[in-house]
């Protein structure tokens, strides 16, 4: 990659609290080309924070510091709020784990797509609500037009997700940032939604992060997984090299998954070693 | 309470099994009246053996929970009957009944008191049903949850998931029941996290002889925990599996091969 | 706020932050300084801590502080500007009115705490009741809300004293009777998003009995929101008493009750400001520091805020 798309260099969010302070992401650097990457890590490891950072979406008392936040040649470091404001939903766009507390209860959700296109599109109604209804379609909606009238209570989980993608979508970003995108749908409506999300990144060249806490599920849809760990990311590998993971992290966590194919008595519980914390990252199979 | 339960079992049905522990027999629940009514459980039927572990796999909205919330006694308005033993069980549980059978919840965050430290969550099932030697015995059940003798001062939010459900459980097998009802007990962990409370939950069930009924939306867990796995779709039993069929995919209905599918995938 | 004995404050320090608590009582302290440590991150909370701590020290210490009696009437001085002599001024009778504001504040706390002391846990007891049982039990506990409810407080407490007669016990149970309506509302709605929640499931799997229930689970979750909500009505507490003073239905005089006061001063407005704008900002500036106090309580003790 010689030009990444994203460039973040040694991340760093702290949380004060009454107990000292909560270092929730340790000088984490990575780059996102035009790709798949896929984040994971367990609860607290700071992959969600890490999203959010790089929108600056952190909660207000959140302190963020940052070597380099760099998006298409366009310094995200530096960036006023009033100028991240026309970055987000625009370039870079966020879809989050529940389509239930993403979208606006009182709005049809034919309007609220279009206004996400419309607010960063200066178009007429009627064009704005013929690319909304292509919009839909693309995500498989089958009747566009009747979905386009109805409120977000009156469709399903993964319909609603479907929406969300749809919403996301439609200003046509450079890059998607999606929080758990999957993990509220149960898992037959999982594999379609994962598959109407693929289709439209690849087919529209858009990067995708993709932030989850199941290691199989990146391992298939991703190009790249960055492993992270108490803040850090300790391995990063290409999605299909996943199984053959050196860092013992990684490699625990795909031994703790109870399986289908190999039933076991008990379970591998991973081991936790605070050193990791310190140490450099794993890239490609290969510690530095 | 139980002394007091009439004995009634549908005719042509075999009057005893010796080893039946838990049994729904044509379980039906409604919610609602009138347009909104929602038929959610339609005539569902499982048994399960003393020491069985039987696992109830579906998708969101399937009636799986609505089940498992009628069995432990939070909804009192079903049709059908539950059998413990060879008991039908009322409508309306009484205590006997919660002594014997507890339930584990999905989300230990939601599950225990946010302001209540772990001694008086112990502490309080113990006092309800008169047990002797409280503190030995809270003592005795976080050392098999694998917590220590620390943790009984602390608050639930100063804990991470997998301490809070150790502590759900600890609550639940505080008072000695035979049966442990498990709804979804690991979905809202982390992997390793879940791996944790899935062994605990094996050993559990092996050192002290419990029966389990467990919910989940995921296969691989259920397979993990139960010998027997009763598919559910819209409310319906659709299918009974071993574990063996699920792993070697032998399903019989096109929607349950689907799940399978989706669910090695 | 701080102790002399250093050496023995970083054990006590310690021994709240220890990271595993090993007695009931460490645990409750514990959570008390985590309190402290979010309330010190609130300046306008701290302001209304601090403006109400010293309202509570001028009423411990009011003989101490004040100046002059406070029922010793001087004619010959009467309608004084503040002064050196007297640093508030004089009323229209003489007295001083530095030590007149300084005694009335021992009646406005009187008032404010003894009314939250009585509204309060009546209104818990209704709401979670209400809540928690259902049915007819709530159809009927919560009509007889609405009832209080319809009226204005002031007027409801108006009526009550017109009926008990004017004093300060009589204002004190009429505004009670006029404040714990809300505070039951309050608990209910507060009981039915509690009653579905898992772990009162959990507990009543247990075979807990409803009054357990109530009593030793739901009602610890409501009292964080009523304390912050008596708090807060801390203010139109004060403001009612004083209202029912200015009325004549309150205290009366010649006791130093700031809204009687106020209202004697009304007369004299025009020529000495003082006499009634300086009780009129005792009030102001107590109400004010209940609802900043409160406002910071909220962020501590809501649950829903962490």
């Amino acid at each position: 990659m010689a030009n990444p798309l994203l460039t973040v260099e040694d991340l760093n969010i702290t949380f004060p609290g009454a107990h000292g302070v909560n270092h929730a992401v340790r000088g984490v650097s990575f780059t996102i080309g035009h790709e798949k990457v896929g984040i994971v890590g367990e609860s607290g490891s700071g992959k969600s924070q890490t999203g959010r950072a790089i929108l600056k979406l952190n909660p207000a008392f959140a302190r963020m510091e940052v070597g380099k936040l760099e998006f298409a040649g366009c310094d995200l470091k530096a960036a006023s709020e009033r100028q991240m404001r026309r970055i987000r939903g625009n370039r870079i766009s966020m879809i989050l784990q529940d389509p239930k507390f993403s979208l606006n209860p009182l709005m049809r959700i034919g309007a609220q797509i279009m206004e996400a296109y419309r607010l960063h599109h200066r178009t007429r109604i009627a064009e704005a609500r013929q690319r909304t209804l292509a919009m839909l379609e693309a995500v498989q909606i089958r009747e566009p037009e009747r979905v386009f009238n109805l409120y977000p209570h009156e469709v399903s989980g993964g319909m609603g997700q479907r929406i969300m993608i749809a919403m996301m979508l439609i200003p046509e970003p450079e890059l998607i940032i999606a929080d758990e995108p999957t993990s509220a749908l149960d898992v037959t409506v999982r594999r379609q939604v994962l598959g109407i999300l693929d289709d439209l990144v690849s087919r529209r060249g858009t990067a995708l992060m993709f932030i989850s806490h199941d290691l199989n599920l990146v391992a298939d849809f991703c190009d790249r997984v960055l492993v992270m760990y108490a803040g850090r990311i300790v391995e990063d590998l290409p999605a299909r090299e996943l199984h053959n993971a050196r860092h013992p992290y990684t490699r625990g966590l795909l031994e703790s998954l109870p399986r289908l194919d190999r039933p076991v008595e008990l379970l591998k519980v991973p081991s936790r070693d605070p050193a990791w914390r310190d140490e450099p990252s794993i890239y490609r199979g290969v510690t530095p | 309470m139980t002394a007091a339960i009439p004995e009634v079992l549908p005719a042509g049905r075999p009057q005893s099994t010796p080893q039946r522990h838990l049994e729904t027999i044509d379980l039906d629940i409604t919610f609602g009246t009138g347009l909104a009514t929602h038929h959610a459980v339609k005539e569902v039927s499982f048994m399960i053996k003393r020491g069985g572990a039987y696992g109830l796999i579906g998708e969101s909205g399937c009636g799986k929970s609505t089940i498992l919330r009628a069995v432990a006694g939070l909804n009192a308005d079903y049709r059908g009957a539950i059998l413990i033993g060879d008991k039908e069980v009322q409508n309306k549980r009484g205590k006997e009944f919660f002594r014997r059978v507890q339930m584990v919840f999905q989300d230990p965050y939601a599950s225990l008191h946010p302001r209540k430290i772990v001694k008086s969550v112990l502490m309080e099932p113990m006092k309800i049903h008169g047990f002797d030697n409280p503190e030995a015995r809270m003592a005795r059940v976080l050392d098999e949850v694998g917590l220590g003798q620390e943790f009984r001062y602390r608050y639930p939010h100063e804990l991470s998931g997998g301490q809070r459900q150790r502590i759900a459980i600890a609550r639940a097998l505080v008072i000695e029941p035979e049966i442990l009802l498990l709804d979804e007990p690991t979905s809202a962990l982390d992997v390793s996290v879940q791996a944790e409370i899935l062994n605990l939950l094996k050993t559990l069930r092996r050192e002290r002889h419990l029966t389990y009924l467990m919910v989940s939306h995921d296969l691989a867990v259920v397979a993990h925990l139960c010998e027997r796995i009763g598919m559910m779709q819209s409310g319906r039993i659709i299918e009974e599996m071993t574990d063996d069929d699920v792993r070697a995919s032998r399903a019989s209905q096109p929607y349950t091969q689907e799940f399978l599918a989706a669910s090695i995938g | 706020m701080a102790l002399p004995q250093s050496h023995q404050d970083t054990s006590f320090r310690a021994w709240l932050e220890a990271p595993i608590p090993s007695s009931t009582l460490q645990a409750r302290a514990q959570q008390l300084w985590i309190g402290w440590w979010r309330i010190r991150h609130n300046p306008s909370a701290l302001f209304g801590l601090g403006v109400i701590l010293l309202m509570v020290l001028a009423a411990v210490l009011a003989p101490l502080l004040a100046t002059h009696d406070i029922y010793a009437q001087n004619l010959a001085n009467r309608l004084s500007p503040p002064s050196s002599a007297h640093w508030l001024g004089t009323d229209e009778l003489g007295r001083d009115i530095y030590s007149r504001l300084i005694h009335g504040s021992r009646i406005t706390l009187y008032i404010a705490g003894l009314t939250a002391l009585i509204a309060a846990p009546v209104g818990i007891l209704v709401g979670t009741t209400a809540g928690y049982l259902g049915g007819w039990v709530d159809t009927v506990l919560m009509r007889i809300v609405d009832i209080f409810l319809a009226f204005p407080s002031l007027v409801l407490a108006l009526a009550f004293v017109a009926a008990l007669g004017p004093g300060i016990q009589n204002a004190i149970i009429a505004i009670s009777l006029a404040s714990w309506p809300p505070i039951a509302r309050l608990a209910r709605a507060e009981t039915l998003s509690i009653r579905k929640s898992d772990y009162i499931a959990a507990i009543h799997l247990q075979g807990a009995s409803s009054w357990r229930i109530i009593v030793s689970h739901i009602m610890p979750m409501c009292i964080p929101s009523v304390v912050v909500r008596i708090t807060l009505n801390m203010a139109s507490i004060i403001l009612t008493a004083a209202g029912l003073g200015f009325l004549g239905l309150g205290a009366q005089p010649p006791s130093p009750e700031w809204g009687a006061m106020l209202s004697t001063g009304r007369q004299f407005m025009l020529n000495s400001w003082w006499i009634a704008a300086i009780p009129g900002c005792a009030i102001l500036l107590a109400s004010l520091a209940f609802n900043l106090f409160g406002d910071g309580l909220r962020d501590i003790l809501d649950p829903r805020h962490g």
